[in-house]
């Protein structure tokens, strides 16, 4: 787990690393100090001259840093113009400055001083523990195993005895195994859903309904079965709404 | 009489039908499940199959009727399948459209034996009643185009009329047309006596105006609801926008006040650290850590109109002592425009807010949550503590528990979630309600 905290205060920026390694040293036990790299910020030019994408999986910006440098809302922005998705946490003062983070699509924002109660919370509510990261599904195929990372498995396609998986990255793998298997095997996943006969789709990744299909965000298209579109939409819907719920 | 005007009269008769089916067309031709293209498609053939009905009745001497009924049969049950109506306003639609071909039918019938008297043909309508029947179809056609195009469709989807009232409407013009049918002399003959001729013009004509003033005052009541419940609509809206005034002034007051409160402070601690008491001076800053203009944020998100509301509403939840966890997402422009965010966000709070007012201190608990998704798409939650059973109509509505009739709040997210193609959900989980919308973007082929 590789954390980026940036704050200019020294102070803060300590106590806010010490209370994240509490959090990984309870959740994780002994390992979590050998899980958890943590780097710390000063400023808004140093992060971005450490910053490339993918480099950190969890980001804690101060929005106000001192006069003269960038604030921590335009080193977001800057982050995400960069094409990095990864979570990344507001840490203000006073919550009417994060607010006007949404463009950057903060996760969350933490208030100043930051408890370990709120910060724990917020890590949780994100996913950031070993377990958590870890969305994978073993699945027998022929004499080898398949391992299968949920959370970047956009939608998946029978044909045959044989199915393909479209990965976030675009690729796409072709193995043998049943649909049916493949299915079941996924089930306590809310998010993948059977859209069609032989066609599940990671709704995550949905972007809209349209012309009786599921549109990716990568454009692609899942298809609905024939007269399930209203029923597609309202399953789609519900998803949405448990998961804005449950703060995901 | 000759082959050839043997054969037109037939065919002219049976055409006649496409009168009526004209008009039932252009009533279904805005429907949001019909397809324009298939109902053309629908008249055409149903003219086609009519000529050719009308050929075969002159070959076979077959009176119009044998062949002209089970056409019509056809025709309805295509037109109830392309136009997507439920049965109750397609009976309506059906039963005027048949009353209009029976009652000029049978009006030219009666006009038929009066000028050809003796000589009138037992198949057939003759050149009398034909011309009779075309002059009152084309004046119908024309006559009654802007009632069927424009008027009867909002008769048919008025709100105002349940599944009850669609259960008995469509009798008052099939009961006319049933007779009609019925009481069409197999001799017409019998019509050549001058009383039994004059009655049944009579009959038609008065059945005519009745079926016209029903239709005409059924239509009034749907319209005038429909306009009593836009009428409220706007009234609701513009509520909320002085609800969003009011959020406004209400911050500047709390604002002014906070200026004035913070010289006071500013002065109390000066006067404790002049007489050199830090710990009550750190007491003293401490204790304002709960003060409310703290702890009530003055901006929940980027975008104003969605934060006034936001303001006004939940700053009441405050002030109730209520838990507030409210995560709203939206940017400074919204692609549903802020007056439906407003709408939606503004009664699902009100509603919320008065819920919590009946509901023990200690259990006053708001959730709100408000995004955008990556196609433009808005997704609101609103859950509150309710301590008032939720009551349904019978058609799902829910019942006002502050005043008699239905809830125009609910109603009013639902119609404006519905008008951008998504959809709202409301559900009482024990002592919680939950509000779930989705408003959707409305952009070409899109299914949400």
């Amino acid at each position: 787990m590789r954390c980026a905290i940036m704050d200019d205060d020294a102070r803060e920026r300590g106590e806010l690393e010490a209370r994240l390694r509490r959090f990984y040293r309870r959740e994780e036990g002994g390992e979590g100090e050998e899980f958890l790299h943590v780097e710390t910020f000063a400023g808004g030019h140093d992060f971005l001259a450490a910053h490339a994408p993918g480099r950190f999986d969890l980001m804690l910006l101060d929005c106000m840093l001192g006069p003269g440098r960038p604030d921590g809302i335009a080193v977001a922005r800057e982050v995400r113009a960069r094409g990095d998705r990864a979570p990344l946490v507001l840490v203000t003062s006073s919550r009417d400055f994060a607010v006007d983070g949404y463009g950057v699509g903060a996760a969350d924002y933490l208030l100043k001083p930051v408890s370990y109660e709120r910060l724990a919370a917020c890590l949780l509510r994100l996913g950031v523990r070993r377990g958590d990261q870890d969305q994978a599904v073993e699945l027998r195929c022929g004499t080898q195993t398949l391992r299968l990372d949920v959370r970047r498995l956009m939608r998946c396609e029978a044909r045959g005895h044989y199915v393909t998986l479209y990965d976030v990255g675009g690729d796409a793998r072709r193995v043998r195994v049943g649909f049916a298997e493949l299915q079941a095997a996924l089930v306590s996943y809310p998010q993948m859903y059977c859209c069609a006969r032989g066609q599940l789709v990671n709704l995550d990744y949905v972007r809209e309904l349209a012309g009786g299909d599921f549109v990716l965000t990568d454009g692609s298209r899942a298809p609905i079965r024939q007269r399930g579109v209203a029923q597609a939409k309202s399953d789609w819907a519900s998803y949405l709404f448990d998961r804005m719920r449950g703060d995901g | 009489m000759p082959v050839l005007p043997q054969v037109a009269y037939a065919v002219s008769e049976q055409l006649f039908a496409v009168v009526p089916a004209a008009l039932c067309v252009a009533a279904c031709w805005d429907l949001p499940g019909a397809s324009r293209r298939a109902l053309i498609i629908l008249l055409a053939t149903f003219a086609c199959l009519l000529v050719a009905s009308g050929v075969a009745c002159a070959a076979l001497r077959l009176p119009s009727m044998t062949l002209m009924l089970p056409l019509c049969l056809f025709a309805v049950v295509a037109l109830k399948l392309l136009s997507g109506l439920s049965l109750g306003p397609f009976a309506m639609l059906v039963a005027t459209g048949g009353f209009i071909e029976t009652a000029v039918s049978y009006l030219a019938i009666v006009v038929d034996a009066f000028v050809v008297g003796d000589s009138l043909s037992e198949t057939y309508l003759a050149w009398p009643g034909m011309a009779t029947s075309w002059a009152l179809g084309v004046a119908c056609l024309l006559g009654l185009w802007r009632f069927f195009r424009h008027r009867m469709p909002e008769l048919l989807g008025s709100k105002a009329a349940g599944a009850q009232f669609w259960r008995l409407a469509w009798v008052v013009p099939a009961l006319p047309c049933a007779m009609f049918v019925i009481f069409t002399p197999l001799e017409t003959s019998t019509l050549l006596v001058r009383r039994v001729g004059a009655s049944a013009a009579v009959a038609v004509l008065s059945s005519a105006v009745l079926v016209a003033l029903y239709e005409t005052l059924l239509w009034r009541m749907a319209h005038q609801s429909a306009e009593l419940q836009l009428a409220t609509e706007r009234l609701h809206r513009a509520e909320l926008l002085a609800t969003q005034q009011r959020g406004l002034e209400r911050r500047m007051a709390q604002a002014r006040a906070a200026r004035h409160d913070l010289r006071h402070h500013w002065q109390t601690v000066a006067a404790l650290l002049e007489a050199g008491d830090v710990a009550g001076a750190r007491a003293y800053v401490s204790d304002r850590e709960g003060d409310r203009a703290l702890v009530e944020p003055l901006r929940y998100c980027e975008n104003a109109a969605v934060n006034a509301v936001l303001g006004y509403y939940l700053g009441q939840a405050i002030e109730l002592g209520a838990q507030v966890d409210a995560r709203v997402n939206l940017p400074a422009t919204l692609p549903q425009g802020d007056g439906n965010a407003v709408v939606v966000l503004g009664n699902l709070l009100e509603n919320a807010v008065l819920a919590l007012a009946d509901v023990p201190p200690a259990e006053r608990v708001i959730k709100v949550r408000a995004n955008l998704l990556e196609a433009g798409d808005m997704l609101v939650c609103v859950d509150n503590a309710c301590a008032t059973p939720v009551v349904r109509a019978a058609d799902g509505s829910f019942v006002s528990t502050r005043h008699e009739g239905p809830a125009v709040g609910t109603a009013s997210v639902r119609m404006t979630a519905e008008a951008l193609g998504g959809e709202a959900r409301f559900e009482c989980d024990g002592p919680t309600f939950r509000a779930s919308v989705l408003l959707g973007v409305a952009r070409e082929g899109r299914d949400v």
